[in-house]
């Protein structure tokens, strides 16, 4: 299964807006998308799920994705993060 | 010192009955109580209105759907949570869409941060709260700020 880890870099960290972001994304794809910040694991297309992930600046979350398109779904969601999620950091 | 929602609850800043006519008017309604208090100006009510318009904020919450309405900044005074329990449902926006899926919000948590860096943490500790289904649905049938205080300060010490 496609696993990829993301550095949260943007200053507030994956607070409301970005967490919407990332529901959003990850709801552009069929396969399944799981978060892990920690112990705590998250489906990556809940945003109620995705809001407890509680990942700050520096937090490495992983994300694992299953079905035909996950290896898109993975590069969408790095590139996200590599943009701080739209946000100026 | 960390500051957790337990600090932030007060009782004047839980209302019930609010009787707001829409989204916007939730917002500003629940706002006055934390402009009452000097904890924000009225001016972050309407830069909520503004985010609420861009980046939606309605959660899919059971039995009852709320809102998390917040803004950056600029016009926080102090810290505060204020919670408002609608006399009547108005229609948020899911947060996570495009702003096409509409929920039926009987409950509005207004976050007013002053240090960003705490957001992350204020939400993920408010998240326990609304993810509570028996304190959501005991709350929407409360009459007074004081029972719902004594609620949600039972709950998170649970």
């Amino acid at each position: 299964m496609p696993e990829i880890q993301l550095e949260i870099t943007n200053e507030v960290g994956l607070h409301a807006r970005p967490a919407a972001l990332f529901v959003q994304t990850a709801n552009k794809f069929k396969c399944e998308i799981m978060v892990r910040n920690g112990e705590t694991i998250a489906n990556a297309k809940s945003i109620l799920d995705v809001l407890t992930l509680g990942a700050g600046k520096g937090a490495v979350i992983t994300v694992t994705a299953e079905g035909e398109d996950a290896e898109q779904a993975l590069a969408a969601l790095q590139q996200l993060n590599a943009r701080n999620f739209e946000e100026l950091a | 010192m960390q500051t957790t929602l337990l600090d932030l609850l007060r009782v004047d800043h839980m209302l019930v009955d609010v009787p707001a006519t829409d989204a916007f008017s939730a917002i500003r309604l629940v706002n006055a109580a934390l402009v009452q208090s000097g904890h924000t100006l009225e001016a972050f009510g309407e830069d909520a209105c503004a985010r609420e318009t861009t980046f939606p904020t309605g959660l899919p919450t059971q039995p009852v759907a709320v809102a998390i309405p917040h803004a950056d900044p600029p016009h926080v005074l102090a810290t505060a949570v204020a919670i408002g329990v609608l006399r009547s449902p108005v229609q948020f926006s899911q947060m996570g869409t495009d702003g096409s899926v509409h929920l039926d919000v009987h409950a509005v948590f207004l976050l007013a941060v002053k240090d960003q860096a705490k957001q992350v943490e204020m939400i993920q500790q408010l998240m326990k709260v609304i993810q509570n289904q028996s304190l959501l649905g005991a709350i929407t049938r409360l009459d007074s700020p004081g029972e719902m205080h004594e609620l949600i300060r039972k709950t998170l010490t649970s």
